[in-house]
């Protein structure tokens, strides 16, 4: 499905991966995050190549996929004890991501009674454990009301700003703003695109 | 390692607030199936009368010898608690075997007699239904065995001699002495030690029928008792899946995980009611002086049996994506191999073809494992089995989940 896709970011960058449904943006995420392995080529941080060290690629790389990626029966607290140790949690919750993303408000909360917002920032907050420096986000704040898409952003910007790596793909126009260098994956390939803010533009694109 | 014994321990969380909900399933099954084990012991197929297969002799049986074998039969020989004999005119034998009042007839010839006086061999008739074909290679070799066995090897027996008796001195009155013969060559067949009772009860394994019962139902329950799990084990979302892979909690370790926690609970909920059954009193005689200090052997012996059940459940519910299909494919499975496994009925009451195959089907191994383990047989071969099966049900989990994971396409 994917031939020939290469693109380099630097430190504090954000790429949006865009394109038409089907185009293969969850695939070449879900490479990058280790789910799939590729038939070929490399993925170089630092230059290491995290397909061949598995333990870095886990320590270095954080994903959040399309859908709720959470044990629905458990509290926002179970969640992220899978991820966090439970003094690293608190701490996280005083004055780290997990307060930064507000989950203390919704700690003790079954994630089935939570709104998709909660979710969406309780995904984000299990995915920042140990402060990945790269951030893969499928569609993050698809079908979020307009709060929490703005939340979210506001978080992205400040992970941004301490020289996270964002890569990210999506189908809305606010969070495009988001990003730095965009690319549109076309028939397997990525191409450089230069968003203006001119929807039609990126419409010929694909 | 740590963080797969945490999922481990966050799975077992998650079973664990599915518990009273469980429980309420397993109450409503353990009662369930307890009254359906009662109505099978106490309603009138249970009893012995009914338990009998109601057999036709027609033809002449007037001769005193003859009319002494087939009173034989009837009142002393050990097949009479399996079979009811009724002499009767062959019309009405075959309007009584088209409506199912009787089982089968024998037809014994005209000249039966004629011909067993002179040594002759002349062959039973016997006549059954084709619905009847499960049980007609029960009844030909077991049951027309016996009643050549007491009337054509006796009466030949008896008329031979006697015909020997009169040719040696026509004035002889052989009288009490010839009768006394009859009865020595009946007393020598009715100490057949092959008995017609116990394959026309169709009870499998060596076990009585409430050990049957038990055994079939005790499956079925735990076959059941995966249902409850659906809301935990289905998954209509993988993305949480993707994301512990990406953090190197493979799909091998995911299921591992997944089904021991699941697992855990099952046996619990299994060997509880099963502990208490057998230390408040069952009726089932192979049961009888069953022992508070007998119960851990009988939990380790119940844990490749829960194992395999439960990971079939499991794997059914990694196999379907939401919670309708999931339910209606764990019921109609477990029916299905329970059915199949000779859980519902005697698996004797199966042609052999079909009591083969329940004998490798999964339900049906499972079954006679748990029959050996009550009745004192305990069977590698039925544990090997299982291992085998558990191994299967795993594996094809892992395969499900391994496929479900990488579902959105292969990259180059």
């Amino acid at each position: 499905m994917l031939k020939g896709v290469s693109f380099s970011l630097s430190s504090g960058m954000c790429a949006g991966i865009l394109g038409a449904n089907g185009c293969g943006k969850s695939t070449l995420l879900s490479i990058l995050a280790g789910v799939q392995k590729p038939k070929s080529g490399s993925f170089l941080c630092d230059g290491k190549d995290l397909f061949k060290q598995p333990s870095l690629h886990a320590q270095q790389v954080g994903y959040v996929p399309q859908g709720t990626p959470l044990m629905e029966e458990l509290t926002a607290k179970d969640n992220l004890l899978l991820w966090y140790g439970a003094a690293e949690m608190k701490k996280e919750l005083d004055s780290g991501v997990l307060a930064m993303l507000g989950i203390g408000a919704f700690l003790k909360t079954p994630v089935h009674k939570m709104s998709g917002g909660m979710k969406k920032r309780l995904s984000i907050g299990c995915a920042m454990a140990k402060h990945p420096p790269i951030l893969l986000l499928d569609e993050a704040t698809a079908a979020l009301d307009l709060v929490c898409k703005d939340s979210i952003a506001a978080y992205l910007t400040r992970y941004k700003a301490q020289g996270g790596i964002l890569l990210l793909t999506t189908h809305d126009m606010n969070e495009l703003d988001l990003c730095d260098t965009w690319y549109v994956l076309k028939d397997g390939r990525a191409q450089p695109f230069v968003y203006s803010g001119d929807i039609h533009a990126l419409i010929q694109a694909f | 390692m740590k963080k797969t014994g945490l999922y481990f321990w966050l799975q077992l969380k998650r079973n664990l607030k599915m518990l009273p909900f469980v429980l309420t399933v397993a109450v409503a099954l353990c009662v369930g199936l307890a009254l359906v084990f009662q109505i099978v012991l106490a309603q009138d197929a249970g009893r012995e009368d009914k338990q009998k297969f109601k057999i036709g002799v027609v033809g002449e049986t007037e001769d005193g010898y003859l009319g002494f074998g087939i009173e034989a039969l009837k009142s002393f020989d050990s097949s009479r608690f399996s079979m009811e004999i009724v002499e009767m005119d062959e019309e009405t034998a075959k309007e009584q075997l088209t409506s199912g009042e009787i089982a089968a007839y024998v037809v014994i010839p005209d000249e039966f007699v004629e011909k067993a006086v002179q040594g002759e061999f002349l062959s039973l008739r016997f006549v059954s239904t084709s619905g009847a074909s499960s049980l007609n290679s029960l009844f030909k070799e077991e049951i027309t065995g016996v009643i050549s066995d007491i009337l054509m090897a006796s009466q030949q027996g008896v008329y031979g001699l006697e015909q020997a008796m009169r040719a040696e001195d026509p004035a002889v009155q052989p009288g009490r002495t010839m009768d006394k013969l009859a009865i020595q060559y009946i007393d020598f067949i009715l100490d057949r030690s092959e008995l017609c009772q116990v394959e026309i009860l169709g009870i499998a394994d060596n076990l009585s029928m409430p050990g049957y019962f038990l055994c079939g139902l005790l499956t079925l329950f735990l076959f059941f008792l995966s249902i409850p799990f659906a809301p935990l084990l289905i998954k209509k979302d993988m993305s949480f899946c993707r994301v512990l892979v990406s953090k190197r909690i493979s799909a091998v370790k995911q299921v591992f995980c997944e089904y021991a926690a699941f697992f855990i609970l099952m046996f619990v909920l299994t060997a509880i009611p099963v502990s208490l059954l057998l230390l408040n009193g069952v009726n089932v005689p192979e049961l009888a002086g069953f022992s508070g200090d007998m119960l851990p052997l009988l939990w380790v012996r119940l844990l490749p049996y829960v194992a395999v059940v439960s990971c079939c459940g499991f794997w059914v519910f990694e196999v379907v994506s939401d919670l309708i299909s999931g339910v209606l494919a764990q019921f109609v499975v477990s029916v299905a191999l329970c059915y199949m496994g000779g859980c519902f009925y005697p698996i004797s009451f199966f042609p052999d073809i079909m009591q083969k195959i329940a004998m490798v089907f999964p339900s049906g191994l499972a079954r006679s494992y748990l029959a050996g383990c009550i009745n004192g047989s305990y069977s590698w071969f039925s544990l090997l089995g299982l291992l085998f099966y558990f191994a299967l049900f795993f594996g094809a989990a892992v395969a499900v989940r391994c496929g479900k994971i990488r579902k959105g396409g292969s990259a180059a």
